[in-house]
């Protein structure tokens, strides 16, 4: 009946456009290995005439004798069958396999099958990526793939997320992998459109990055985004409405509580209440007055996201056109992310022989204050700003600073309502990202590529920071930075098979890349009226411009063979020789990397029904890393401006700059060796795979402090070594599979122990006195024996009942460490008929969180007079000598101890949806779409931790692995609930 | 087939052409853009004038202008400072108990040997200079180059004074942050050799800004530092007749002469070498009002309100009672005695008006006087005592018909009160014990003396920082 009435309104538009007349009809059911497939097209080749299946599969179509039907549906490889007058002809349509992840994409241009591959790779899929809403692509990573952490540090809108894959190798310098997209090498993850990627690749181990030389030390992202395929046209919408709420806020004293306290405190110290608390009057006022600041700074936070795609194809071209909004606003309020993004991809055969692909990504993002240190700034406001303090005072003005204000020290804080809604901090980020190839097929199995790309960012940040006090000046400015990044590699593949079982692919790759910044700043202070903003800082009292420029240029040559035989012995040899600008004697890196696999179920004595997989694999190789500063190697100077004549003109004034040059710099290396198992049953109905890898990285480029009888301050050298060791596991399998209900999963853990084995010279121990936020002390350390991102300080050991006071052991000492003993990620997909449902849960144990955001709240740390904590309640006072918490009198405590070291495990249900794919015809006929996809998601809905403060996971140390796991408030983040649809034409 | 092969082989060569025109192997030219690189500069006479002024720059604006810097000069007589936790850096000099972590006496260190950097910095690219000047440019290069010798030896005389031992760093070109501790002997022979360098090649005034180098700022300088070497650790006893002849020529210049009266000295702007001019100043840094007020007031009056610069009783008590007495302290209502605001100028917090004097004619006069009792033996020498009664006259006291060295000694603690002095004369003199017996109980119930710092051993610990990178410096 259904098929009837599809035919029905199918047939007049073919009669419409008819100017064939055909002589026959075939028909037939379209399936994979699992079912029938609706929605696949079924195209005349050389036509615009076709068809698509219905719910069942079925089609029937006219043809002529001679024609060819293009069977094709995504994911699926296309298929053509020449009609000969069958009268059926049932399509059994396969997999794409790179769909599939059975083909994995390694780098420059090249895809090994998994069955070939000798290094450790984790892949994500595009069906991974739909199944929750994603604002940003290093959230699709977090928990999905073994081996690589991913750390929300804020929950600050359009944040980025700390990646590092297999520990951190550098003490000083950066951690994060290198992003490859489509061949641009070296670009911001968060640039790509999270909707246009096809696969990520995650390269861990040497053997795999090598080719990648340089930063390759800190693992390699290979992004591929969708492309067109032939086949008829296909055009996706896709929107999502989210709704977000903080994760947990704190418990704090009522207002009652805390003006009691607070007079208690004051009145120890000073023996006076506080002023404005002096009579009962003035507290029944504040009482009723008093506002919750939690409640006030964040909000309900919406986001909207639209995603358009074009895509489509002949045999000679195809292409895939797509353009995102993403506006999305941030937990607190006056804080929103916004972007908008534009791409295409199109490949052309220009000739026989010659390939064309370019790649367009054209992307703007918009902030306003979304900086991660301001949200932290809004956070510790939200909490520690008392709550006895009206937002406004009587007259309507803002009540910017506390007015409890004791004998005690004075509040660091500020109203965060006035801060929120008075400042003004914009960002915004163009950015071009263009690579152009082509391919030249000189020879049967050679190939000669040339590409080129480009990837420009214009990013202008602009700042309004309002007075927080009658004393204080505004301050306003703006900064604009140019970052162009260009690229061209000359490449030369061979590929063949000899015999039919000696598979060879040679490559030899030259590629140059050049990073050109340029920044422009301008700065005012001391602004008469705030109503200019940062539009006009020439009205500052006091301005100040500054500019800078830095270049690198990286110049490589590459080779790289695999060879297998017979799909059982695998080789892969590669190596690659680096010459970067920064070093100045030095320039050249030799990165050498081999690896083997054995497929012992493709060896003629393996015989087995269950095991289906078996595959040992091992490799080693080098890789390296030299990002320092463009001119840390430098003998520089300085101008320091001396005025000889006392005050009357100033002169320029050249004297040595605060670094000591060092010629003999060069690169930072990292060894790895890697173990892997694959190991495949039931037809690879389950697959585990299992890792072991022990990285040791020498020559560590380290910034260090030199005796300051050289009249410099610091020099960067290689000194020092970093291991690392660690284990991968992945598993993954269809539970159940019939014709109505599947169940995948998939399941990973990973575990890394990092340890500083040496520092410079004979040096212990280094870096003393970090500091977080501007100027809060951070008990981190770095000591050999210990791994990067160790606290040490005084260990607590209760309250001395008999005075209140704090009870510290005599030595201070390690007391935490912020790595993570595992890392582990749990994905199901179910699929009930129409219905699909995933969820996914991600966790850490065994690493601690120094709060220091607690230390606050709880009036220890020195920057408020008086905590605000519901803790507080049960402080130790005469009549309670049990409490957990010291005396308010307390003269011995410290905020470097124990006592603010917490357990940060955690695990968090990630992600949980509920799709429904509508498949009835006549419905998806009256929308006039293919298909339609519904679907309901929430996001960290369940955290389950015993840290006691806002989100285990948020940290203020950033990028800064020294300062991992350092929590002095920041943004929490997000419990979300998201409505979606996808539709397909 | 051979039509196919030349094809192939001409696409090949059209492609080696196409790579080849793009590849370069040339080195990776290193990024200096925007950056003022060691290399690309002391190229042109404009950069021998600012690279000479950078020498300058740390010194005066921040060096003498902090009292935070040297808080080794408390561990004289002459000075105390509040108790408070604010203060425990000054303390723990004026209680002779200094330790290596002292922050702000290791910003002193520091900055210092900044300096030394510079003018190493500038010495080493002399040839290079010396190349690109003729004519009048040759005389301000030698000009330049004393100014940089006499900075150089400036800076070495205060470090060595202080510290005692030190590394002597004479070339940046190599410097490793591993260089051993040099001996006295070597040290004040490279001083000596600056200085000597610098009187010979410095004009006798100032050129291009009147507080840049002079002649008379260098032999003034060396006058002192014969001095000095006369005395503890060296003992050069020969030295004094040279300290005498140094001080002596700069006598005899005719240049210098003392204020009439002791309001003329320093404390108010006027007095500023830049403003109405001032006989007496030889060698003073300029007030920089450009300065943010804390940085640059602590010397003058601030420190002496916040408590930093008070004086010790025994001090006071002892100090000849005169007009130059009520010049130089001021007594609160509850008893406290302060430094005046008169000799150290009005509070003029973030607007830092009034020069640093380091050298004044006075105290050279006294430099001759004891040198020249010194060198001759003579209590009576009638050129010493002319330049000794002539400060004392002006002090309101009577003029002397003979006196010891130590008559000389501590006329300059009265007369340099508070000022650059006082400190490094009880190391050259071996009177440290001999001061420490005479300090008021009360100061002592105060702030009661530990043995750190001693007589045979006075100079303060070098700072951590620099010895545990550095394990050479361990004394």
């Amino acid at each position: 009946m259904k098929n009837k009435l599809f035919k029905n309104l199918i047939f007049p538009i073919f009669l419409c456009l008819g100017s064939v007349i055909y002589a026959q009809t075939v028909q037939g059911v379209v399936t994979d290995v699992s079912g029938p497939i609706p929605g696949a097209n079924i195209v005349i080749k050389g036509t615009t005439t076709g068809t698509v299946t219905d719910f069942d599969g079925n089609y029937e179509i006219a043809v002529n004798t001679g024609d060819v039907l293009v069977i094709s549906y995504i994911g699926y490889l296309t298929q053509e069958i020449k009609y000969t007058g069958q009268a059926t002809i049932n399509v059994l349509l396969q997999e794409d396999a790179a769909l599939l992840e059975e083909v994995v994409v390694v780098g420059y241009g090249k895809t090994v099958k998994k069955e070939d591959l000798t290094g450790a790779v984790s892949v994500v899929g595009s069906k991974e990526l739909e199944k929750s809403p994603l604002i940003n692509v290093d959230q699709a990573l977090q928990g999905r793939a073994s081996g690589v952490q991913i750390t929300q540090n804020s929950g600050a809108p359009g944040a980025g997320l700390k990646i590092r894959v297999r520990g951190s190798n550098s003490i000083t310098g950066s951690n994060s992998p290198l992003v490859v997209v489509d061949g641009l090498i070296d670009v911001d993850i968060n640039s790509v459109n999270p909707s246009d990627i096809q696969s990520i690749s995650v390269l861990k181990d040497a053997s795999s990055s090598a080719i990648y030389g340089n930063r390759a030390a800190n693992g390699v992202i290979i992004i591929t985004t969708k492309k067109g395929a032939d086949g008829k046209g296909i055009i996706e919408f896709g929107s999502y409405i989210s709704f977000s709420n903080p994760s947990s806020t704190i418990d704090l004293l009522s207002a009652a509580e805390f003006i009691d306290y607070a007079n208690t405190k004051n009145i120890s110290a000073t023996t006076n209440p506080i002023p404005v608390f002096d009579s009962q009057q003035k507290i029944n006022d504040f009482i009723a007055n008093s506002v919750d600041y939690q409640d006030e700074v964040y909000r309900t936070a919406i986001a909207q996201n639209y995603q358009m795609s074009f895509r489509g194809g002949s045999e000679k071209m195809n292409y895939y056109v797509s353009g995102n909004y993403l506006d999305q606003e941030g937990l607190a309020i006056n804080t929103n992310f916004k972007r908008y993004s534009l791409r295409s991809n199109i490949n052309a055969d220009l000739t026989d022989k010659l390939n064309l692909s370019t790649s367009l990504n054209l992307i703007r993002q918009e902030g306003l204050n979304n900086d991660p240190g301001f949200g932290a700034g809004l956070a510790l406001g939200a909490v520690g700003f008392d709550k006895t303090t009206p937002i406004y005072d009587v007259n309507g003005n803002y009540n910017r600073q506390t007015l409890v204000v004791g004998g005690v020290q004075e509040s660091v804080l500020t109203n965060p309502i006035f801060t929120a809604r008075e400042s003004n901090g914009t960002s915004s980020v163009n950015r071009v990202q263009a690579n152009v190839s082509l391919n030249y097929n000189l020879l049967e199995n050679l190939d000669f590529n040339v590409s080129g790309g480009i990837d420009y960012a214009n990013i202008a940040v602009a700042y309004f920071n309002p007075a927080n006090n009658d004393a204080a000046q505004i301050t306003a400015g703006q900064n604009t930075s140019n970052s162009n990044k260009t690229q061209y590699a000359f490449r030369l593949n061979y590929d063949n098979t000899f015999n039919e079982k000696h598979n060879l692919n040679a490559t030899a790759i030259f590629e140059e890349r050049k990073n050109l910044s340029t920044g422009f700043n301008a700065d005012g202070r001391g602004f008469y009226t705030a109503s200019t903003g940062f539009d006009n800082i020439g009205l500052a009292d006091t301005q100040t411009i500054g500019s800078g420029t830095s270049e690198r240029t990286l110049r490589s040559a590459i080779g790289r063979a695999t060879y297998n035989y017979d799909s059982r012995y695998l080789v892969t040899a590669s190596i690659r020789y680096d010459e970067s600008s920064v070093f100045i004697k030095d320039q050249g890196g030799v990165f050498s990397a081999f690896a083997l696999g054995w497929n012992i179920n493709n060896e003629d004595f393996f015989n087995s029904e269950t095991v289906s997989t078996l595959r040992l694999r091992g490799g080693w190789g080098e890789t390296g890393n030299e990002l320092i500063g463009t001119n840390d190697a430098l003998n520089l100077l300085r101008n320091n401006p001396w005025i000889p004549n006392g005050g009357a003109t100033g002169s320029t004034a050249i004297l040595p700059g605060t670094r000591l040059a060092n010629p003999d710099l060069t690169w930072e290396t990292t060894v790895q060796t890697n173990i892997g198992l694959d190991l495949g049953i039931l037809n690879d109905r389950f697959n585990l795979t299992l890792e072991y890898y022990s990285k040791k990285t020498e020559d560590l480029l380290l910034t260090r402090q030199v005796p300051r009888f050289t009249g410099r301050v610091d020099q960067v050298v290689n000194a020092g070594e970093v291991e690392n060791k660690g284990f991968d596991i992945n598993l993954s399998g269809r539970i159940v599979q019939n014709e109505n209900f599947s169940w995948d999963f998939s399941a990973n853990l990973s575990s890394n122990k990092n340890k500083v084995l040496s520092l410079i010279g004979d040096e212990t121990e280094v870096f003393p006195g970090l500091t977080v936020g501007g100027s809060i002390p951070a008990p981190s350390i770095v000591r050999v024996g210990e791994p990067i991102g160790v606290f040490y300080g005084f260990i607590y050991e209760g309250v001395n009942a008999a005075d209140g006071n704090a009870v510290y052991a005599a030595e201070q000492d390690i007391i935490g460490d912020a790595n993570p003993d595992f890392t582990f990620g749990f994905n199901n997909n179910m699929s009930y008929k129409g219905f699909d449902l995933n969820f996914f849960f991600q966790g850490v144990s065994g690493n601690d969180v120094f709060n220091r955001a607690r230390s606050l709240v709880i009036g220890r740390d020195g920057r408020i007079p008086f905590g605000t904590s519901a803790e507080l309640r049960n402080t130790w006072t005469t009549s309670n000598t049990s409490a957990p918490l010291p005396s308010l009198n307390a003269t011995n405590t410290q905020s470097q101890s124990s006592e603010f070291i917490e357990d940060g495990s955690f695990l968090r249900l990630k992600n949980i949806s509920l799709g429904y794919t509508l498949r009835d015809v006549n419905t998806l006929n009256a929308i006039g779409a293919e298909s339609l996809r519904l679907y309901v998601s929430a996001q960290n809905l369940i955290t389950i931790t015993n840290y006691s403060g806002l989100d285990p996971e948020v940290s203020n140390g950033g990028e800064n692995d020294r300062l991992a796991g350092v929590d002095i408030g920041a943004l929490p983040t997000s419990k979300t609930f998201t409505l979606g649809l996808n539709l397909k034409f | 087939m051979k039509r196919q092969l030349t094809s192939l082989a001409r696409k090949m060569v059209y492609l080696s052409l196409f790579v080849v025109s793009v590849i370069s192997c040339d080195d990776l030219a290193i990024d200096t853009q925007g950056e003022l690189a060691a290399e690309q500069f002391y190229n042109s006479v404009a950069d021998i004038q600012s690279g000479t002024l950078g020498v300058y720059s740390v010194l005066s604006d921040k060096l003498f202008a902090n009292s935070e810097n040297y808080c080794h000069f408390w561990a004289a007589d002459d000075r105390t400072a509040a108790t408070g936790s604010n203060k425990t850096f000054y303390l723990e000099y004026d209680q002779m108990t200094p330790l290596d972590t002292n922050p702000w006496q290791t910003n002193g260190w520091n900055q210092l040997w900044e300096i030394i950097g510079a003018a190493n910095t500038f010495l080493d690219n002399e040839e290079k200079m010396r190349g690109l000047v003729q004519g009048a440019d040759e005389e301000l290069l030698d000009r330049s180059l004393g100014e940089v010798h006499y900075l150089r030896g400036l800076i070495y005389f205060e470090l060595v004074r202080t510290w005692g031992t030190i590394p002597l760093i004479t070339s940046q070109a190599d410097v490793t942050g591993q260089e051993p501790l040099a001996s006295f002997e070597d040290i004040y022979a490279l001083i000596i050799e600056d200085l000597i360098f610098a009187k010979n090649n410095l004009s006798p005034t100032s050129v291009n800004g009147i507080y840049r180098a002079n002649k008379w700022m260098a032999q003034a300088l060396l006058a002192n530092v014969y001095l000095t070497t006369a005395g503890f650790p060296l003992k050069n006893e020969a030295n004094y007749a040279l300290a005498a002849a140094e001080a002596k020529g700069v006598m005899d210049s005719g240049i210098f002469a003392l204020e009439p009266s002791l309001n003329g000295i320093m404390g108010v702007q006027a007095n500023n070498l830049s403003e109405d001019g001032n006989t007496e100043a030889i060698i003073a840094f300029p007030a920089n009002i450009g300065l943010d007020g804390w940085n640059a007031g602590n010397y003058q009056a601030e420190s002496i309100l916040f408590g930093d610069k008070w004086v010790e009783i025994a001090f006071y008590n002892n100090f000849p009672e005169g007009t130059r007495k009520d010049f130089t302290f001021d007594i609160s209502d509850t008893g406290q005695i302060f430094y005046s605001m008169e000799k150290f100028g009005e509070q003029d917090f973030g607007n830092v008006n009034k020069d640093i004097n380091y050298l004044r004619y006075a105290e050279l006069l006294l430099i001759y006087a004891e040198a020249q009792i010194r060198a001759t033996g003579n209590n009576s020498d009638a050129s010493a005592l002319k330049a000794l009664n002539d400060v004392r006259e002006r002090a309101g006291l009577t003029a002397v018909a003979s006196a010891t060295w130590e008559d000389v000694v501590w006329e300059k603690a009265w007369e340099n009160a508070g000022e650059w002095s006082r400190w490094y004369d009880i190391i050259r003199t071996e009177t440290l014990d001999e001061v420490n017996a005479i300090r008021d109980p009360y100061d002592n119930n105060l702030t009661p003396l530990g043995n750190v710092l001693t007589e045979a051993f006075p100079w303060c610990p070098i700072p951590a920082n620099d010895v545990s990178a550095n394990p050479n410096l361990q004394k």
